[in-house]
């Protein structure tokens, strides 16, 4: 099989472009992670109702695809909130285990709800970025692709400003050290862990809908991303926010490569570059290497 | 009085057995008999999750890969290769613990939670393979035509006979499973949960013995899968998925995680409620959903573990009104 | 052969901090050897390089001279070490006979089959009558049936200590034992701890800070400051060795 090199440019945008993506949800789950050791299989579908709630303000509301954006990722991160109050909090005194079922319970409950309002049929969403690709010289420039990369990197931007910048940023940051040490230091560990909650699933939602345009809207859609939103979390290093972007970028373009030599396998890649990982560098990429 | 308990237990033993032997004459309706073998499959599943979770500590959420793979090993040898049903069921168990072995060895060496990330890669790993490696899977059309066991020259083709079937091999496994909890290979797993530095001390292998206990479950989860192909009579990739996976664990978990009736009870209070809250239509998978964090969140240790304490708790009330009433002690 | 254990220039670090630095050590056989230092002067560490729980940076540990360290705990333990922890770590859902049990298993090693066939009552009868004289032989056998975590502090010490025992060990090594024992209680554990060695016959190391049962009970004490042999004796000559005041108070001798 011959590459041009724009063929290339083209296979790397998109895998950078997923990769953002990518990162998003791996950020969610380390971000909740840190918070309440908690592995979330409900992430996956903060993703999905992002790209649902989109949809339903762009096209049903008509509203603006900015503010439809905007108020599908924070109505997602009110659901994340929601979720810790009423299950997270009261199961913190129990085996990891449980929690990782209930956040199973809360995917299934949501998931069927979501099947009620929108239905069982992919629905579509409007391209908003333009379908016409862009030329530069000789390459070939698909629009979706670098404005999902601009927004993910704005987003990740205002996210890293956030927990160097502001005192509540500082205090998330502290109480995933030490949760102990920061509620004696005065910090409602409680509320960070509704904060920590609500970020990543709006970080899911944003994912979310911002993938929206590219491709169908179903309620099963979180389900593989989720995995691969998690698969991305371990291949950078568990735990850590420049794990996590990186973990996200390196499985958005490998698995784009992959896909243009052996495109079933695309969604395998995902998994078995995650147990190399954990064969080979149990820490991740971005890890320590620990044995 | 030893000899007379003894008699008593077996007699309760022999009581129970032909109790559940009676279950398909009593339900009648096929479809409940169908039911009824599934729950049994889903059953031996659960039983390996709860020897590996409930009583080694180590958890699994691709356990439905292992499910697959001795489903595919059983049709694949009976349909191509012409082999009897009674030498594929525990060559699908083989199979499904020789991959159990593979990946269980190097992922158990390490502290932590890797098996559980690495067996979510393996199912989807597995569901691919199946869904794409045509020629040998056939693809998502799966496999059609898998023989019923033969018995004695008899074919076992209603749910009613193969209701005896699954019966007496769930009941082998439920028994050996019995006899390994309660031997000092069970102990030692239970050390391991309970303070897994503390058991290497004690000269326990940590390491040897956490691969055993995921190989025995994967084991059961390949002869459940053979015993669903022939059950079924036509495979597909799809019901082997994350779903399915979690969806077990759940139902263990459920039942009472480290409790020997603990996936029975599970299987069947999950599966009754599933089939219960058809009523509700769309809202089944809601009801269900709820119901298992309303489980999860009352009862963190199962149905079996935690009913019992609350039966103590109210009875130590009851007996704490009587001292009240009586004499202050 | 007198000596049961040689350690010969032992090292570890982590990171930075040396924790044991260039330490050679014999306990005889026989014996029961404390080890005392301040917090932090790599007793736990020490413990840790000889049952395995850490690898040695250099230097060997030799046990009945053959030399175990860089093997994992589980080998040590089957090779005849027996251990208790500083912060207690038991098998807290399990009852107390069980966790001696877990400790028996260790004198036996079976194949998945016999494990699994050797359910038989009989051997489970046997296996728990032992398990219940190594409880009364810390006085615990009343409690052999409650959940390990229901025990009162003293009591789990004294649980590890039977479950130890359990593994047949020809050395044990105690960490603090007497940690948060009331006065009875340390005097009971004094008169135990002479009595694994007159009795059973088993070598006894003990890190301890209580000094009267160190003095009380040690026929030799080696001292650790930051991971280093600073001296090493009979008791009454540590009690009044200038070094061993100076690591413990921080007093320089001018």
């Amino acid at each position: 099989m011959q590459f041009s090199v724009s063929d290339l440019v083209q296979i790397i945008l998109s895998g950078v472009a997923m990769g953002s993506i990518y990162a998003l949800m791996a950020l969610g789950f380390t971000i909740i992670y840190n918070a309440l050791r908690l592995i979330n299989f409900a992430q996956g579908d903060m993703f999905m109702l992002g790209a649902t709630f989109g949809l339903t303000l762009f096209v049903m509301w008509r509203l603006p695809f900015s503010v439809a954006f905007l108020l599908a990722g924070l109505g997602v991160a009110v659901v994340g909130m929601i979720i810790e109050r009423t299950v997270f909090r009261p199961l913190r005194r129990y085996p990891v285990l449980n929690l990782i079922i209930a956040t199973i319970g809360i995917s299934i409950t949501l998931r069927a709800l979501a099947l009620i309002i929108w239905g069982s049929q992919a629905l579509l969403f409007p391209p908003v970025f333009g379908d016409k690709p862009i030329t530069v010289g000789k390459l070939v420039l698909m629009p979706h692709y670098l404005w999902i990369i601009g927004i993910a990197v704005v987003v990740i931007a205002l996210l890293q400003a956030f927990f160097t910048l502001t005192l509540p940023g500082k205090a998330m940051r502290a109480t995933a050290q030490n949760r102990d040490a920061a509620a004696l230091m005065g910090i409602n560990v409680f509320r960070m862990d509704s904060l920590a909650s609500a970020i990543s699933a709006g970080l899911g939602g944003f994912g979310g809908v911002l993938i929206a345009p590219v491709f169908f809207v179903t309620t099963e859609m979180g389900a593989l991303a989720g995995l691969k939103g998690f698969a991305a979390a371990v291949l950078g290093g568990f735990g850590t926010i420049p794990g996590a972007i990186v973990g996200g970028l390196v499985l958005g373009v490998s698995e784009s490569l992959a896909a243009s030599v052996v495109s079933a396998y695309r969604d395998a890649v995902a998994f078995v570059i995650l147990i190399a990982v954990l064969l080979w560098r149990p820490g991740g990429i971005m890890g320590r290497k620990t044995r | 009085m030893a000899a007379s308990r003894l008699a008593s237990k077996e007699v309760r033993q022999v009581l129970g057995i032909g109790a559940v032997c009676l279950v398909p004459v009593v339900l009648r309706n096929n479809y409940y008999i169908h039911l009824a073998n599934a729950a049994m499959i889903t059953m031996i599943v659960a039983t390996g999750l709860n020897l590996l979770t409930g009583y080694c500590g180590q958890i699994s959420i691709g356990h439905a890969a292992f499910w697959a793979v001795g489903a595919y090993t059983s049709a694949l040898l009976t349909t191509r290769l012409g082999w009897s049903f009674w030498a594929a069921l525990p060559a699908s168990g083989l199979v499904a613990a020789v991959l159990g072995y593979v990946i269980g060895r190097p992922t158990l060496r390490l502290k932590g939670a890797y098996l559980a990330i690495a067996s979510i890669g393996v199912g989807e790993i597995v569901q691919l393979v199946l869904l794409n490696w045509t020629k040998g899977t056939g693809g998502a059309l799966g496999i059609k035509g898998i023989p019923f066991p033969r018995l004695l020259g008899f074919e076992l083709a209603t749910e009613f006979q193969l209701f005896y079937l699954i019966f007496a091999v769930f009941l082998t496994i439920f028994g050996v499973t019995d006899g390994i909890v309660r031997s000092p290979l069970g102990r030692a797993f239970l050390a391991i949960r309970q303070n897994e530095v503390a058991a290497q001390f004690m000269g326990v292998d940590i390491a040897r013995l956490k691969v055993l206990a995921f190989v025995i479950s994967t084991a059961y989860a390949g002869v459940a899968g053979s015993l669903f192909a022939h059950l079924q009579g036509y495979i597909s990739p799809y019901g082997f998925g994350f779903k399915e996976s979690v969806g077990i664990l759940c139902m263990a978990l459920a039942g009472g995680m480290g409790y020997r009736w603990g996936p029975v009870i599970g299987v069947l209070l999950l599966t009754i409620a599933r089939e219960s809250f058809r009523y509700f239509q769309d809202y089944q998978l809601v009801v269900y959903g709820l119901l298992l964090i309303v489980v999860i969140v009352f009862m963190p240790k199962g149905v079996a573990g935690s009913v019992p304490e609350l039966v103590d708790k109210w009875r130590g009330r009851l007996r704490r009104r009587g001292q009240r009433r009586g004499q202050p002690t | 052969m007198a000596v049961i254990l040689d350690v010969r220039n032992l090292s570890k670090s982590f990171g930075g901090l040396v924790a044991i630095d260039d330490l050679s050590l014999e306990v005889e056989r026989g014996t029961i050897h404390a080890i005392i230092g301040p917090n932090g002067s790599g007793k736990t560490t020490f413990f840790n390089l000889a049952t395995g729980l850490y690898t040695p940076d250099s230097g060997e540990i030799l046990f009945e001279g053959e030399r175990i360290s860089g093997l994992p705990p589980h080998v040590i333990a089957h090779k005849g070490i027996g251990r208790t922890f500083q912060n207690l770590l038991l098998f807290g859902d399990m009852t107390a006979v069980d966790n001696v049990m877990v400790g028996l298993q260790c004198r036996n090693r079976y194949s998945l089959v016999e494990a699994i066939l050797r359910t038989g009552s009989a051997v489970t009868d046997q296996m728990y009558k032992e398990a219940t004289k190594l409880l009364d032989f810390v006085r615990l056998g009343g409690s052999r049936d409650q959940p390990s975590k229901y025990l009162s502090y003293g009591e789990q010490r004294l649980l590890e200590i039977a479950r130890a025992l359990g593994t047949n060990p020809r050395l044990i090594l105690l960490d603090e034992p007497a940690a948060g024992m009331n006065p009875q209680e340390t005097i009971l554990l004094t008169k135990t701890i002479r009595r694994i060695r007159d009795e059973l016959g088993v070598t006894v190391v003990i890190i301890e800070h209580d000094m009267r049962l160190v003095m009380n009970l040690a026929e030799r004490v080696s001292v650790l400051d930051y991971g280093r042999k600073v001296s090493e004796g009979p008791p009454e000559v540590i009690k009044n060795d200038p070094k061993v005041i100076e690591a413990y108070l921080g007093v320089t001798e001018e």
